[in-house]
């Protein structure tokens, strides 16, 4: 135990140099300043986007592929507000507002199936949306929409906000995890019937759970918007999303708060340094990374640092800290 | 041409398109009902089925329908390499195995784009655009003859799965594993056998739409959803549903062309997904 508590403190440390340097990089006058910026700021949208997906994905295992949905509407709703004069930080809260409200009617359609059936649901719930802004040209059309220039659309401003809905996604996550709507998400993935009949409120625990992770989906795409300034429905509405959501979530760590932050980290590396060579290559090698991680470290690679066993649930580590 | 013959031309179009989409997604629905496993990569097999067939004509000099036999038998391979090396490691691993085989459509999709690059390619026939006329309608000969393949593929593995020995051992492990174990049965080599003829089956498929239509690494994610929306519709297992259920997405998607705009076809495989899931999960013709 000594050690794994000395582990834990150095990770701290380390942790926290870390985000130091990243709060004062805008400042430095690195050479590369300018390109870790936009790497990092891209590393920071995905970073919500893996997590908003953690929470549902990771706690109560409902592996959506439906939040491309999310991300876009998100996305549009950010650009369409910032057309109107809205101010870009305003546009984002409401645009996560609207969205938290849109995925009421997709949990009650997707929340009525299970397993790979919710999957499937969720995954053509996001297509008839990317045909529907493709088709009709007063939400987008195929040309796209253009974001007018805002606070955000200097580099470091829009460094500073993304870190920062990072950081307060790991911090919703983190919360989310220890409050008990956590516990009964983590019941929930393991036994959906047996949690019903302990009179846990499923539907409203799953739902409320899907509110809160399509805003901050929607958070991931109004950002991913103010930072393109570009938004067409191929892609901002692709499948791509999703699936670099469940990457980013899988590969840092199922239900860890940390985790898609990792995750995040490990996926803009990889696309940085081998889409140049070969375009697509990084999908290969994630594609085999995912693999090999949902097969030798389902908890993903949070565990490698934080200890806590690959093959253990977090619901099973977290009645024995109760119990010590 | 007057409107009546344009639905009978219609009717001819949605009969080849449910030709195609009752052959990929049988092998879909068999490893289903067999392995418990939603096979996310399936349409992906078939793009390397229609990329085995390219080259099979571009390398070898074959005709194309003469090349459909190495296919096959490419894709037998393929199925076997596939399932020791892959499937048969996921087999227990419940809900979760969605992302394994997401990351195996991942895998195999940018392998073909690595080899073959992004570009549409056609796979060329002697038959060319060669029409066949029958009275006042007239329809591409290539087309009816992919038609007349796949629905015969289709007839073929139905009578295999319904009269020999094998096909009834599939059908006993698909029903319950447990009691088909207990009367002597090696589950794991028939979900093994299950998985080579899906895989071979979506192969095939991929080859003959390879004949008709241009393909790329990524387009097999169309016809996942497409396959998706049948299987679902007719029951995830059931055989004679995915037959039921192929002519009616086909036909469908076929006579629809006439009212909606092209580009919003696809969302009414989504709706009938959506909708038959909320109504009845269970799909329209399933056996339980």
């Amino acid at each position: 135990m000594v050690s794994t508590s000395n582990n834990k403190k150095i990770i701290k440390a380390l942790i926290g140099v870390l985000a130091l340097l990243a709060l004062i990089l805008p400042v430095t006058a690195l050479p590369f300043t300018k390109y870790i910026m936009s790497v990092l700021t891209f590393t920071f949208v995905y970073t919500v986007l893996g997590q908003s997906w953690n929470l549902l994905g990771g706690l109560a295992k409902q592996f959506s592929l439906g939040h491309a949905a999310f991300f876009g509407l998100g996305a549009f709703v950010t650009a369409y507000l910032c057309q109107t004069g809205l101010p870009a930080g305003l546009a984002l809260g409401l645009a996560a507002l609207v969205v938290a409200f849109f995925s009421l009617p997709f949990g009650l359609i997707s929340f009525s199936v299970r397993g790979p059936y919710f999957t499937i649901i969720t995954l053509a719930i996001a297509e008839i949306l990317r045909t529907i802004f493709l088709w009709r040209p007063e939400l987008s059309g195929s040309e796209g929409v253009v974001l007018p220039p805002n606070m955000f659309s200097s580099s470091m401003g829009i460094y500073y906000l993304t870190m920062g809905t990072a950081a307060a996604s790991i911090a919703i996550a983190a919360w989310l995890a220890k409050s008990n709507q956590g516990l009964a998400l983590v019941a929930i993935g393991d036994d959906e019937e047996a949690c019903a009949e302990i009179g846990i409120k499923v539907k409203y625990v799953k739902s409320s759970t899907l509110a809160i992770s399509a805003a901050m989906c929607a958070v991931a795409g109004g950002t991913y918007g103010l930072f393109t300034q570009y938004l067409s429905p191929n892609d901002v509405f692709s499948i791509i999303y999703s699936l670099d959501a469940i990457f980013i979530s899988i590969i840092g760590g199922l239900a860890q708060p940390f985790g898609p932050l990792v995750g995040a980290l490990l996926f803009s590396l990889l696309e940085e340094t081998l889409n140049p060579l070969v375009p697509g290559a990084h999908l290969l090698v994630l594609g085999i990374i995912l693999i090999v991680i949902m097969f030798l470290l389902p908890n993903g690679l949070v565990t490698l640092v934080t200890g806590s066993g690959a093959a253990r649930s977090p619901l099973k580590i977290r009645i024995k800290r109760k119990q010590a | 041409m007057d409107y009546s013959s344009l639905t009978i031309q219609l009717v001819i179009t949605g009969i080849f398109l449910s030709s195609l989409y009752i052959l990929v997604t049988f092998g879909l629905t068999m490893i289903f009902g067999v392995m418990e496993i939603v096979n996310f990569a399936h349409a992906s097999f078939a793009i390397v089925g229609g990329y085995a067939c390219l080259m099979s004509v571009t390398w070898l000099g074959l005709d194309p329908f003469l090349a459909l036999i190495p296919v096959v038998a490419f894709m037998i391979l393929i199925g076997w390499l596939s399932f020791e090396f892959f499937a048969r490691y996921t087999l227990d691993v419940g809900d979760a195995h969605v992302v394994h085989y997401y990351a195996l459509l991942l895998i195999i999709s940018n392998v073909l784009a690595l080899i073959f690059g992004l570009d549409y390619k056609f796979i060329p026939s002697k038959l060319g655009y060669t029409q066949l006329h029958l009275g006042p309608f007239k329809y591409p000969l290539v087309k009816l003859i992919v038609c007349f393949l796949s629905l015969a593929t289709v007839a073929g593995l139905s009578l295999f799965l319904k009269y020999s020995v094998l096909g009834k051992r599939i059908r006993a492990v698909s029903q319950s594993k447990e009691s088909a174990e207990i009367m002597g049965i090696d589950s794991l080599k028939i979900r093994r056998i299950t998985w080579i003829i899906g895989i071979a089956s979506a192969g095939l498929m991929g080859a003959l739409v390879g004949l008709v239509n241009p393909f790329s690494p990524y387009a097999g994610t169309t016809y996942l959803i497409v396959a998706f929306s049948v299987a679902i519709l007719g029951g995830m297992g059931s055989l004679f549903g995915t037959i039921l259920a192929g002519f009616i997405v086909g036909m469908t998607e076929s006579l629809f062309s006439l009212i909606l705009p092209s580009q919003i076809s696809p969302v009414v495989c989504f709706l009938i997904i959506i909708a038959v899931l909320m109504v009845k999960p269970e799909g329209l013709f399933s056996r339980a």
